[in-house]
């Protein structure tokens, strides 16, 4: 059974936009890994590429110049320590050293010295057998994998072939979705020398890149609940990480950048753009040229799972793949904002149910955690949730299942309610 | 082209998702009230005018008791969901045409304030209000549900008054077309699926419900020794397969569940039928598998496929 999802609507402004390079921002903030720590004083000169911190996936200088101080970012989702560097005014690239790998381990090792989120998924998913390229790009607005699919096509066929060779994988798939025919084509070209390596077209429904939904869709494999891909023997990996692990191994320089969609209803110039790691939020929407002032919502990633920020300041992280900006919303109709909609009550037409990918009943779950039955909730399993916000998207009584779900899980992890 | 906004930026916190669909409870129930339309035209044709008025008097009273008691019990506007012009059309339907309008200007206020508004308005009524309200208007105002003949009877069909499911003698092509006596939106089957189709296509219904209502209403009538078919065209049961059993609120969410609802609400209906005396017995099953609509969903709970919680780890 292949697992279905919801239809937006496809808003991809940038899709047919270059990808150009940000100039080098005054100042950067580069996040340190949670399990790792500063390697660099105050006062200290670092070139693009030097290691800054330890820890498993360690973090680079993206831009050269002086390291100013080490400070604490409070974020939303909870505070870390980031390395200030005032940029000079010529940007220097570290002597960096280009890895070497003889097998698996040394592989995965040196995959993460590159500072590269797929590290962690290699480490987990060491003796997969299926490799999945995962270039569906469901939500609105972000076009930062499909820009990469049609520009760096070689690259992600060499990381293909790099990742296939040391991890021992033989069947590779590359899932494009149906809507993406160009990305489709580039990838049939790229895949062509690879021994094993198909495209698939997909339904570009959301949320159809999770992973459980991609192995399921594409493997056939089903996963019981609590399981990664990696349990079921399928390494997923998006196709920037692909060409970004071709690239490492042939030049050495480590993840300083990343490719980011820049868009919004104030972005006078959508547009993608490779940002080094740390620029603070507002650097790249100036570049694009937005208008801050009427703005009141600024979301990083996409439309239905990214994370509301307050602050523009705050620092690029490694896995944000863009950033929209959006004054109230005018007008009212299919994929509006969603603030300004008044909530009604439920009537049980289960369009909540049937959306959702894992299979919950988000209403059912909002019925126990209203009555703080948690043995209800313990039943409902709201711990499952991927997050996909198909809920609280389809509903017509406008109601926020999935903040309803997240308060959920909240109350299963912790203590209170009703325990009968 | 927004530089016209001199407002300061200031971010405020949203949580995920930050669009929706544009889908609404009003526009699900506009599907609704345009399924009705071929049943309220082929209703125009066969009983005339009177029909076509009554329609229009149940619909405008539903939606005056509803901002009515909106206004007393002090909820928040809930009259722009038209689920209140739905209960209206639904219990209208069920009328014989020449029903007096002070009794169903009484039939939509109990409808609407006893069945739903009392219960906690749209979406925690446990029973179908016009349903319930119809069952009421048929004890109290027995004398008043006197059918009425249609305009265009066939020639060869001699009149009765008498509803299909009492003389037992309609030709099948009469009861499909709605040349015969019952409750003016009731009679016409080709009407009602014509508006069932759209509904399904809007997928706004699911087929399940009236395809295991029907089914069992056909299986457990052969079995009784009955005509299944003229079961099946007579008295409303596709009416009420599709316009009473395919309520959101007052039946089982899962397709398994509507299953489950169909075929016990059909059970009751023939129970009844054949074997009892009582009257009313399709109203009467809907009633009661509304009341059983909890349980139902209960142990009809879909279980979750898997996958891993994102949420925490980002």
């Amino acid at each position: 059974m292949k697992i279905r999802g919801i239809f937006l609507d496809r808003e991809k402004n940038t899709e047919n936009s270059l990808t150009i390079a940000m100039p080098t921002p005054e100042r950067v903030r580069v996040p340190i890994p949670r399990d790792g720590k500063a390697l660099v004083k105050a006062g200290q000169w670092v070139l693009t590429g030097n290691v800054i911190s330890d820890g498993a996936v360690p973090a680079h200088a993206s831009v050269s110049g002086k390291v100013e101080e080490i400070t604490v970012i409070d974020d939303p989702s909870g505070s870390y320590e980031a390395v200030v560097i005032k940029a000079d005014e010529d940007q220097k690239e570290a002597a960096v050293r280009v890895p070497r790998a003889d097998d698996r381990e040394s592989f995965i090792a040196a995959a993460a010295a590159s500072g590269c989120p797929a590290a962690e998924k290699l480490a987990a998913a060491k003796d997969a057998d299926i490799l999945i390229v995962n270039g569906l790009e469901s939500e609105q607005y972000v076009t930062a994998e499909y820009r990469c699919m049609l520009d760096d096509d070689k690259l992600i066929a060499a990381g293909i072939s790099l990742i296939s060779r040391f991890m021992g994988i033989e069947k590779t798939y590359i899932a494009v979705a149906a809507d993406c025919p160009d990305a489709a084509e580039a990838m049939q070209k790229a895949a062509k020398d690879i021994k094993g390596c198909e495209v698939l077209s997909l339904r570009p429904d959301h949320p159809g890149g999770a992973e459980f939904v991609l192995v399921n869709n594409v493997t056939g494999r089903k996963s019981a609940p609590g399981e990664s891909a990696a349990d079921q023997k399928v390494l997923v990996l998006l196709p920037s990480e692909a060409a970004f692990l071709a690239g490492y191994f042939e030049t050495g320089m480590p993840m300083v950048k990343r490719r980011v969609t820049v868009d919004g209803d104030l972005v006078k110039t959508p547009c993608v753009m490779e940002a080094p790691i740390g620029s603070p939020y507002s650097a790249l929407l100036a570049y694009a040229d937005a208008n801050l002032d009427p703005a009141e919502k600024l979301v990083i990633g996409g439309m239905m799972t990214g994370k509301s920020v307050t602050d523009p300041e705050l620092p690029l992280g490694k896995g944000d793949n863009a950033v929209l900006i959006f004054m109230k919303p005018l007008e009212e109709g299919k994929g509006t904002l969603k603030d300004g909609c008044v909530q009604t009550n439920c009537i049980k037409c289960g369009r909540c149910m049937r959306a959702c990918p894992v299979g919950l009943m988000p209403m059912r779950i909002e019925k126990a955690l209203i009555k703080k039955k948690k043995a209800d909730l313990k039943r409902l399993r709201p711990d499952l949730c991927v997050g996909c916000g198909s809920c609280t998207y389809i509903c017509p009584a406008n109601r926020e299942l999935a903040e309803v779900i997240r308060k959920a899980q909240k109350m299963l992890a912790g203590k209170g309610g009703d325990e009968a | 082209m927004t530089d016209f906004r001199p407002e300061i930026a200031e971010f405020k916190e949203f949580s995920a998702p930050y669009v929706r669909d544009g889908q609404k409870t009003s526009k699900i129930m506009t599907h609704v009230l345009i399924a009705s339309l071929p049943s309220l035209l082929l209703s125009g044709i066969i009983f005339g005018g009177d029909a076509l008025m009554l329609f229009g008097f149940c619909v405008l009273s539903a939606m005056f008791w509803e901002w009515l008691s909106g206004l007393i019990l002090r909820r928040p506007k809930s009259t722009d969901d038209l689920s209140a012009a739905i209960t209206g059309m639904v219990f209208a339907f069920m009328l014989p045409a020449s029903f007096p309008y002070w009794k169903a200007i009484i039939g939509t206020f109990i409808a609407i304030v006893v069945f739903k508004q009392l219960f906690g308005g749209i979406g925690k009524n446990i029973f179908n209000p016009a349903a319930a309200s119809m069952l009421v208007c048929r004890f109290i105002f027995s004398s008043s549900f006197v059918y009425p003949e249609p305009v265009i009877n066939s020639a060869d069909v001699a009149v009765t008054g008498e509803t299909s499911l009492q003389s037992m003698k309609d030709a099948y092509a009469d009861m499909f077309l709605g040349r015969v006596c019952g409750g003016f939106g009731e009679v016409s089957v080709i009407a009602i699926l014509t508006g069932a189709f759209y509904l399904l296509a809007m997928r706004v219904i699911s087929l399940h419900e009236p395809v295991a209502f029907l089914g069992t209403l056909f299986v457990f009538s052969y079995i009784a020794g009955q005509d299944g078919v003229y079961q099946i065209l007579a008295g409303g049961a596709v009416f009420t397969a599709f316009f009473l059993g395919c309520d959101y609120v007052t039946t089982p969410t899962t397709g398994l569940g509507k299953v489950i609802f169909g075929v016990l609400a059909a059970a009751i209906t023939c129970v009844l039928r054949f074997f009892t005396p009582v009257p009313h017995d399709m109203l009467i099953a809907i009633l009661a598998c509304n009341l059983l609509t909890p349980v139902i969903d209960r142990f009809t709970e879909k279980k979750p496929m898997g996958a891993v919680p994102t949420a925490k780890a980002e």
